[in-house]
């Protein structure tokens, strides 16, 4: 659950200088954590509750404006289930990654990792929601429509997690052991 | 450049091939009974009045015959010549395997329909689904009854189809097929069918007005609605033609208001033509208008649940009422089977054949071979033939040509042009023809 | 349960002589017409084979990259209307073959199974590309199918990935002389082996039977749990 977790401040000797993305989150009072470059792309960890408040400024603000979503993704981590939110300007022509990372310790058995909706507010993040949940399983509370996208409506599992057993049966049963 | 010239003359000789293949089918079957078996009986038994009452009856029945014989060969034809000339505009090379060079191809796909699974879907209405088809082919065969006199000068052996209403009646039946196309798509329980349907009902109603505009701005300049006596008016020369004002330009000489008239005549008549054509793609659903059945919106439309021999006999009379429109614009628009030189040369030597045929030692006497020659080739009918058959076909491969290069239209689109363009231009040809007659 | 499933087989296999698979013993009648076709067979057989190898029309079925090949062979440089086949039908009904070009995922096999019940007899299909043949590199997936015979009979089989437009023309004419050495009796006597398609549920990508045996097990697990009465050994095999 993203509740109750904070980003973790233990590791403050590897801790990283906030970007400028980081500082501007900073300034409007959104507690944010850098995490190593991707491809040379400014990356943020921050926490399920400010992710609502965060994307608004960041799409909002006019010197900013990263207020297109490229993408919303799924990672299952050995340690957290990721959400991963890729952001471009325009205007600026520069690029931020977002992730908000849930901890599986903290996800009970049967249940889904919880993590807050873009799409009541950005439209853009509905189909991928769906896909993501589809696929990785992550919940995303508030989406209007929250339903499997890509497999059929029963489909039982979700294909991307490391847990995932595939299915054997008469359509598909010559890899009895996945290659995965 | 000279692959294309040889691709052209291929599928000239195709053409040529089977025009000759069918008209000569027809030719004999009209011979044979509205004029050999006749004559056969009437030898047999000279002087009883049944002998007499039973040739009657044979030759009653010859333009039904005509038409039996002619549209299932006419409909193979062309089917088989759009998909030579759609290749040809495509710069493919079209069906040439079946057959010397796929001349056998369509007969190839008849026979395969008719060996095929015929399914009546779970939910249909098994009675109308049947009889839909044959409603949809009905009118074609019943239209063009009347249309054979014009064709064919008003022959005897034709000339008892006609009737004084003539393209009254015609344009009346050719717009029946509607209802078996609604027919089909509401008994096939399949939303797609319905719609497609819909669609049709709806741009049959609204292209029938233009269309039948244009045909009624005809018969008020010829003052007549039968086809014999429109047909017979255009005779002479081609601007004699209602396509040209039916002679309109002859008054140009005729003084400056004389003039003018008789050029806005003439640019009415074309306009009107134009009006026909476009009416009539639309309403036998060719391609620029062939949104029942749209094939990347609705399945196939109207016919998508229909498989087998009704499939066929639906693809059957789609040709033939192609066919049926052209035949009308031929006889209406361009002289019918008039030849468009109307030169003394070719009467003249149409009448000298006659008069060699009729010279021929013994073609007095009944069933002498000089008889069955004279009988058989009659030398003003055939010219009426060879030129309505080339007006016709030309008429049709400019169809197929427009299929070839158009895409097809949005239904608004297609609504916005029959209501707010064609008709208020029909309506206005037709008064505006009406004045410039008064002018001339 | 055990009795039932043992009783349904013994029922109607005495009297006919064509072998009709079990699901659909209840579907098929025979009646007198497959006599006279027999009888009729060697004098039509010709006729029909003639005019149905030759006028082979697809039905638009693509799925994926193979259908882009699919596109050209119908264009000038290749040109499938030579062999009168390039009359793509939109509706199933008026279609003699299935060119299954490309992937075929669980979710798209309850349709493939259905677009194939849906063409009137005769049908035949061609599985074009790795992809319908085995399953191709989408091979180890959850979710695709590892070839259209496992959903439905395979007439031709055309390997590549994608295969070139000459191989589809290839396979065509490969087509044509099987349907030259058919029969019409003998196709009728196959058409029940032709229409043994595997059903996939539409909600769930899984085989109709899986699901079935399933809820036949559930059910049994139930009765055994309410009555007490221990399982029985044919049920758990299932």
């Amino acid at each position: 659950m993203s509740e109750g977790h904070e980003p973790e401040k233990a590791e403050a000797k590897d801790e990283l200088k906030a970007g400028p993305f980081g500082q501007f989150l900073e300034e409007h009072g959104i507690p944010s954590r850098r995490l190593p470059d991707s491809c040379g792309v400014e990356t943020i960890e921050l926490d399920g509750k400010h992710l609502e408040a965060a994307m608004k400024r960041l799409r909002n603000s006019h010197e900013i404006a990263l207020n297109f979503l490229v993408s919303v993704a799924g990672v299952d981590s050995p340690e957290t289930y990721d959400s991963v939110y890729h952001l471009w300007s325009y205007s600026n022509l520069n690029e931020l990654v977002v992730k908000v990372r849930v901890p599986k310790a903290s996800v009970p058995e049967d249940r889904l990792p919880l993590v807050p909706s873009l799409a009541p507010f950005w439209p853009a993040a509905n189909w991928h929601e769906r896909e993501t949940y589809d696929l990785v399983g992550i919940r995303y509370v508030g989406h209007p429509y929250l339903r499997r996208i890509l497999n059929p409506w029963d489909w039982e599992g979700h294909p991307l997690r490391r847990d995932y057993k595939q299915l054997v049966d008469a359509l598909n049963d010559k890899n009895q052991f996945s290659m995965r | 450049m000279n692959s294309a010239v040889f691709e052209v003359s291929k599928f000239a000789r195709l053409a040529v091939t089977w025009v000759c293949i069918i008209f000569g089918a027809v030719w004999l079957a009209c011979w044979l009974v509205g004029v050999f078996i006749p004559a056969l009986i009437t030898q047999a038994a000279a002087s009883s009045t049944a002998g007499q009452y039973w040739a009657e009856i044979c030759r009653a029945l010859v333009p039904l015959v005509a038409v039996a014989v002619f549209i299932p060969i006419n409909a193979m034809f062309m089917v088989l010549a759009e998909r030579r000339a759609l290749a040809l505009f495509t710069v493919r090379k079209g069906p040439n395997r079946v057959g010397p060079d796929g001349l056998l191809q369509t007969a190839a796909d008849a026979v395969k329909l008719l060996f095929k699974e015929d399914i009546t879907p779970r939910g249909a209405d098994a009675l109308m689904f049947t009889l839909a088809p044959i409603i949809f082919f009905a009118p074609s065969i019943i239209a063009v009854i009347p249309l054979l006199a014009a064709v064919s000068g008003n022959h005897p052996l034709f000339g008892i189809a006609n009737i004084p209403t003539g393209i009254f009646y015609v344009l009346a039946v050719s717009s029946i097929p509607v209802v078996g196309i609604v027919m089909g798509s509401w008994a096939s329980n399949n939303k797609y069918s319905l719609v497609g349907g819909l669609r049709s009902a709806a741009q049959a109603i609204s292209y029938e007005i233009p269309l039948v505009l244009a045909i009624v701005t005809v018969c008020l300049m010829a003052g007549t609605l039968d086809v014999v006596q429109i047909a017979d008016m255009q005779k002479g020369p081609f601007w004699n033609w209602f396509l040209f004002g039916n002679g309109a330009l002859a008054h140009v000489k005729d003084g400056p208001v004389a003039a003018v008239a008789a050029i806005l005549l003439l640019l009415c008549c074309l306009l009107l033509f134009l009006i026909y054509i476009t009416g009539a793609c639309a309403e036998v659903n060719r391609i620029p208008f062939d949104l029942p059945e749209a094939e990347s919106e609705l399945v196939s439309g109207y016919n998508t649940e229909y498989s087998g021999i009704k499939f066929a006999i639906f693809f059957l009379a789609e040709f033939t009422n192609l066919f049926v429109v052209c035949t009308i614009a031929a006889v209406m628009f361009l002289g019918g089977g008039h030849s468009p030189f109307g030169s003394h040369v070719e009467t003249g030597f149409i009448n000298w054949l006659g008069a060699q045929l009729q010279s021929l030692p013994g073609s007095a006497q009944v069933l002498s071979p000089a008889w069955l020659v004279n009988s058989l080739v009659d030398p003003s009918t055939l010219s009426q033939a060879i030129w309505i058959i080339l007006k016709v076909y030309t008429l049709v491969v400019f169809a197929i040509l427009v299929r070839a290069t158009l895409p097809r239209f949005r239904i608004d689109q297609l609504m916005d042009f029959g209501w707010k363009r064609l008709i208020p231009l029909a309506l206005i040809l037709l008064v505006a023809v009406t004045f410039l007659r008064e002018l001339l | 349960m055990s009795e039932t499933d043992a009783k349904i087989p013994s029922g109607a296999s005495e009297s006919v002589p064509v072998s009709i698979p079990e699901e659909l013993k209840d579907t098929v009648t025979l009646t007198t017409l497959d006599k006279a076709i027999e009888l009729l067979s060697s004098a039509v057989d010709p006729v029909a084979n003639w005019a149905r190898s030759n006028s082979v029309w697809p039905l638009t079925f693509g799925t994926s990259c193979c259908a882009i090949e699919m596109m050209c062979v119908g264009m000038s440089a290749f040109d499938i209307s030579r062999f009168g086949s390039e009359v793509f039908r939109a509706t199933p009904r008026q279609a003699d073959l299935i060119i299954t070009a490309g992937t075929i995922t669980r979710k798209m096999a309850p349709a493939l199974v259905t677009l194939y019940e849906q063409l009137p007899e005769p049908k035949y299909v061609i599985a074009m590309g790795a992809c319908t043949v085995t399953g191709g590199m989408f091979n180890d997936s959850y979710s695709v199918v590892q070839g259209v015979d496992r959903l439905i009979p395979v007439d031709v089989y055309l390997p590549g990935c994608p295969p070139r437009p000459e191989g589809i023309l290839d396979a065509l004419l490969k087509l044509q002389q099987k349907i030259r050495t058919e029969s019409l009796a003998e196709r009728r006597k196959r058409a029940y082996r032709q229409r043994a398609v595997r059903y996939v549920d539409y909600d769930t990508g899984r085989p109709v039977e899986d699901l079935v045996a399933e809820a036949r097990m559930e059910t049994a697990e139930a009765l055994a749990e309410a009555t007490g009465y221990a399982l029985d050994h044919q049920v758990r095999k299932v």
